[in-house]
């Protein structure tokens, strides 16, 4: 249960003291509503990325949490960074997930914006899973519902080492304290 | 020689068969003139048509001017003749209503319109047209006056009567009647009429003032004398009692003031002839009007609370920037202001900015106004006279001037002269008696009535007291007073205006007062916890360190995570001071 709260925010629902940026090209999840955005930086509690995609027919399955350690009440005054990273050798990639409040960003249409950060590569760097495309690489790419609205998975790689690439699913759950 | 002129002709008295001619005078009376004409038939017309004028001379001298009044004829088997009644020019007043002149409005529907005279029978008597008390002579004067003006064959001769007699208000006398009833004040006076003037002269003259004849009572032409003194109508003395019934205001009351002659007469005295007369009294109405008023003092906290009742309720209530409309120096607090006060009102708002403290809880800056009365009246009762009769004034001498003629031993009898010319006209004598008794000789006893037998030459005198006036006992000298009550016109022959009224002016400016207030401006405001004074919000202007509004604006806020919105109370934004 998380103590009841409240406090002054900006009309992104996020404290003043966030940085309010207008380059909504920078975020990676867009049109979240200002309600959606205040819980999600008030509330969120972890973000859990489950995936399965396919190398020259070799499968890799992962599963893991993003977390933070400020609770929602003390969001004001410290910042709220969700994060984990971590590297497989036995596929020889490493993997990352990053969500940072320090900046939101704002849409002309009153919708906000937020930079999530996620990337998987291997040593070689052949592939690059990825919430953006990556030039020079080819791409796959598939929809993916983020709360209440969507991002977008790509699966980037080398056309001369992989012959075969494919995402087999890719969900990005969001737990909430109550 | 006796003549008689008619229609222009002059006759002796034989000539027209004229005998039995008779003069008839009696005191403030018609005297008369009767005749026959003898050898006439009843059937004859008359020589001397009814209300044609005769005139009588004697030796030259007009002896009597009158009017034809009556012709009676007279037949038997052995006489017939024509018998004549002749009236003197007292005539003429007994057959004229005395008017007197009133002022008058113009215009009957417009009572300030120019005054003018009108004549009426409503006569006041002692009074002239301005108001004032006149002598009996001068009234007298007026009556006779106002007959000859009116065509009576008959002038003013000789009148000296200085006596001032109470107001006599009556109706429709005729001049006679009214000289009478002035006459009863001063009874000892007589009158009698001089015929040898063009236009007979009637004259007035009181015993005093009449010149005396002795009648020699052993002379052969003394007939027959009779003479009694009258003790029993001579008074001690004469006691006036008037009795005034004044009124102010609605509140009536009596006053009685006595005069008498002689001053130190007792006034219970038996014989004492005391007369109650009544006087209008002073007539008198005032208003009033009690007003309460009190100093405006602006710079006054009491003074502003007074007005303001609510300031009292507040702390640290100070006023400033007063402003106000009028200049005078009080306000109307009670009572009203009329016009005949003479004093100012004016409406006055007066205004201030007054800042109070409620209970530590806010600081208040307001505007108020105060709508007052501003007058330059004091505290006091006023008053004016509305209307105002001043009292009529007690006669002067008006006692002694009774009692000179009824305190004064008169003498009552008659006697008859035969075989003398009728010459004298006795009437305007006094008459003393000698070769009687000493006292006799000093009688000055006024003669009432006298009959002159011409063709006989016989007088018959009867002297004394007027007793055919009423004057002749104690019981009708009172009638003076018992006939006479005070005079309710009297200021009205002058001003046209009924006595007594006045237009009550009431007041026009009464108290005011509207307290208005502006809206408060709040320098603080403070909301303390009743059950926990130190739990308090304070607002506070004086926190402010710069101009700045401070206003009810909207915000975003989050709720347990919840994006809401609500309202804060917040300044615009401003620059921090360098440090």
């Amino acid at each position: 249960m998380i103590e009841d709260f409240l406090c002054r925010v900006s009309g992104a629902g996020v404290p003043h003291s966030t940085e309010h940026s207008s380059d909504i090209s920078q975020a990676t999840v867009q049109n979240i509503p200002p309600a959606d955005m205040c819980s999600l930086f008030w509330l969120l509690e972890s973000i859990r990325l489950r995936y399965s995609y396919a190398i020259n027919g070799i499968g890799v399955s992962r599963d893991f949490y993003a977390v933070t350690s400020v609770a929602p009440k003390n969001r004001l005054i410290a910042p709220v960074e969700f994060y984990a990273s971590s590297y497989d050798s036995s596929t020889a990639t490493s993997y990352l997930c990053r969500l940072n409040f320090a900046t939101v960003y704002l849409g002309g249409n009153g919708q906000c914006g937020l930079k999530l950060l996620f990337s998987e590569s291997d040593d070689s760097g052949a592939i690059n899973l990825n919430l953006r495309p990556i030039s020079g690489m080819q791409s796959l790419s598939q929809s993916v519902p983020f709360f209440n609205g969507t991002a977008t998975v790509y699966l980037n790689y080398l056309t001369g080492a992989v012959t075969a690439a494919q995402i087999n699913y890719f969900e990005i759950l969001l737990s909430f304290a109550t | 020689m006796w003549n008689v002129s008619y229609n222009g002709e002059v006759h002796t008295f034989a000539e027209l068969g004229m005998g039995n001619v008779r003069r008839f005078w009696k005191n403030q009376a018609v005297d008369k003139l009767t005749f026959d004409v003898t050898g006439r038939s009843i059937f004859d017309e008359p020589i001397f048509a009814g209300g044609s004028t005769i005139k009588i001379y004697r030796d030259g001298e007009k002896w009597f001017d009158g009017v034809i009044s009556q012709t009676p004829v007279y037949g038997s088997a052995k006489l017939e003749n024509h018998s004549y009644e002749a009236s003197g020019a007292w005539w003429f007043l007994e057959n004229l209503i005395y008017q007197q002149a009133w002022k008058m409005p113009v215009d009957s529907q417009d009572p300030d319109s120019q005054l003018t005279n009108v004549y009426k029978g409503h006569v006041i008597l002692g009074q002239d047209l301005s108001g004032e008390k006149i002598t009996i002579g001068a009234q007298i004067a007026d009556i006779v006056n106002y007959a000859h003006s009116c065509g009576a064959n008959l002038a003013l001769g000789e009148i000296d009567i200085a006596v001032q007699i109470p107001f006599d208000e009556c109706k429709d006398l005729s001049c006679a009647d009214a000289i009478r009833r002035l006459l009863r004040w001063v009874p000892d006076t007589a009158c009698f009429i001089d015929y040898s003037t063009t236009v007979p002269e009637i004259s007035f003259k009181r015993r005093g003032q009449m010149e005396t004849i002795s009648l020699d009572l052993l002379e052969g032409d003394v007939e027959q004398f009779s003479i009694q003194p009258r003790q029993d109508l001579c008074v001690p003395a004469v006691v006036l009692k008037f009795e005034r019934s004044n009124s102010a205001n609605g509140k009536a009351w009596k006053t009685v003031s006595v005069q008498k002659y002689p001053t130190n007469a007792a006034e219970t005295g038996f014989k004492t002839l005391v007369l109650t007369i009544n006087l209008e009294g002073m007539k008198s109405t005032h208003i009033a009007q009690r007003i309460t008023s009190a100093a405006i003092d602006v710079s006054s906290l009491s003074w502003w609370t007074q007005h303001v009742p609510w300031l009292s309720k507040f702390s640290n209530v100070s006023i400033g920037d007063v402003d106000r409309i009028s200049a005078l120096p009080h306000e109307l607090v009670d009572g009203t202001v009329a016009d005949w006060m003479e004093k100012t009102v004016e409406d006055d708002l007066i205004h201030a900015s007054v800042s109070y403290q409620n209970d530590d809880i806010a600081v208040i800056d307001q505007d108020i106004a105060v709508k007052i009365r501003a007058t330059d009246a004091e505290t006091g009762s006023y008053s004016k006279l509305m209307s105002l009769l001043t009292a009529e004034e007690v006669p002067d001498n008006l006692a002694q001037s009774i009692f000179e003629s009824v305190g004064i031993l008169q003498y009552d009898g008659n006697l008859t002269l035969v075989g003398r010319e009728v010459a004298n006209k006795y009437e305007q004598f006094l008459l003393n008696f000698t070769s009687g008794r000493t006292e006799w000789e000093g009688a000055n006893a006024t003669v009432q009535e006298v009959i002159d037998r011409l063709d006989r030459g016989e007088v018959y005198i009867k002297f004394g007291p007027a007793k055919h006036l009423g004057a002749a006992d104690l019981v009708e000298l009172t009638r003076s007073g018992r006939q006479l009550y005070e005079s309710r016109n009297y200021g009205e022959r002058e001003t046209a205006e009924a006595m007594g009224n006045g237009t009550v002016e009431q007041g026009v400016y009464a108290r005011v007062e509207n307290t208005l207030a502006g809206d408060c401006k709040y320098n603080m405001l403070k909301f303390v916890d009743p059950t926990n004074p130190d739990s308090l919000i304070k607002i506070d202007i004086g926190d402010l360190s710069q101009p700045l509004n401070v206003v009810l604006r909207e915000e975003d806020v989050c709720e347990s995570g919840v994006l809401k919105k609500r309202f804060s109370l917040a300044s615009e934004a401003f620059l921090a001071a360098s440090e």
